[in-house]
């Protein structure tokens, strides 16, 4: 399934699940009914204008999503990484609880298999905060 | 994600998203719910805990969300698994989704790894092709080691991770 193909039918299961027909969707789009037909089924390619405009009548503002994105890209490049262990430490704080606690038993390992004792402190503290892996 | 059983689907939980995501990212449920099909199965959450190496807590919550999810069933004090559940494959799970799971799966395993186990790194020529035309055999050999472990008087849990990974790119018509 093509990508165009995939947005189309998340498009169509959309429609499905709002209310209103998909002929309002398909006036709220700018574009005839039979139009929207055959853009979801992937007979033909939809215009950005009325793309656009199908989303928002769907809830969903490109526009934010875009301003969003850009936000947090820029957010990103401002970032002052400059050694691997920085780098570590960004990645490690983005992780939710079970990456968290997945990466710290995998770093435990990897010292163990290189033959690095590992403290007990570290063990202890694993032991009581590990409660998902 | 749609990995829930159909058994408990009409019973709604407000924590079935938690178990789902938890089903989908730790191995210790996982293993609690193969242990549900030994032979010697106890269903004490402390013997549990005991041979799998986690907490009385942890096997406790593991039972509560195999039950949930409709995965293992209550029956004469005991749970027994029910058939044909957990088979997640791309009919119901998107493969970026399988992808997140076998990612966050995989790595807890490597750290069950020791000098015993079994393992096996590779660079070989192939294609993915071929790799599709011959995943049956792995198929069949995770399923008969189930099979005959299920057999065993006092089996061990183990667990297995396969990636295969195209590491190459297609130059095929670049000079």
């Amino acid at each position: 399934m093509t990508k165009q193909e995939k947005v189309a039918k998340y498009i169509s299961m959309l429609i499905t699940n709002s209310p209103g027909t998909q002929k309002d969707f398909a006036n709220k789009a700018e574009i005839s009914a039979s139009q929207l037909n055959r853009y979801l089924n992937g007979h033909s390619e939809m215009q950005l204008g009325s793309f656009i405009l199908l989303l928002e009548a769907l809830g969903i503002d490109l526009v934010e999503i875009l301003k969003l994105k850009t936000k947090k890209a820029s957010s990103l490049d401002d970032l002052d990484l400059k050694t691997p262990e920085d780098c570590l430490i960004h990645l490690f704080r983005g992780l939710d609880q079970v990456g968290q606690q997945t990466q710290l038993n995998q770093l435990v390992w990897a010292n163990e298999v290189s033959k690095k004792p590992v403290p007990a402190q570290v063990k202890i503290i694993l032991k009581e905060t590990n409660t998902l892996v | 994600m749609s990995l829930q059983n159909e058994v408990t689907s009409t019973q709604p939980d407000p924590r079935i998203q938690e178990y789902l995501v938890w089903y989908s990212s730790s191995w210790v449920v996982r293993a609690v719910e193969s242990l549900v099909s030994a032979k010697d199965f106890d269903p004490s959450a402390k013997t549990i805990a005991q041979r799998l190496n986690i907490t009385v807590e942890q096997a406790v919550e593991s039972l509560e969300a195999l039950e949930k999810l409709g995965y293992i069933i209550k029956k004469n004090n005991t749970y027994i698994k029910v058939e044909n559940v957990t088979v997640i494959n791309q009919a119901v799970v998107d493969t970026s989704d399988l992808l997140k799971i076998h990612s966050n799966l995989a790595p807890q395993i490597m750290t069950k790894l020791d000098e015993e186990s079994i393992f096996t790194t590779r660079i070989l020529l192939g294609s993915m092709p071929l790799v599709k035309k011959h995943s049956h055999k792995l198929i069949e050999f995770l399923k008969s080691l189930n099979d005959e472990g299920e057999q065993l008087e006092h089996p061990d849990v183990l667990a297995v991770e396969i990636s295969i990974a195209k590491i190459s790119t297609d130059v095929r018509g670049v000079q």
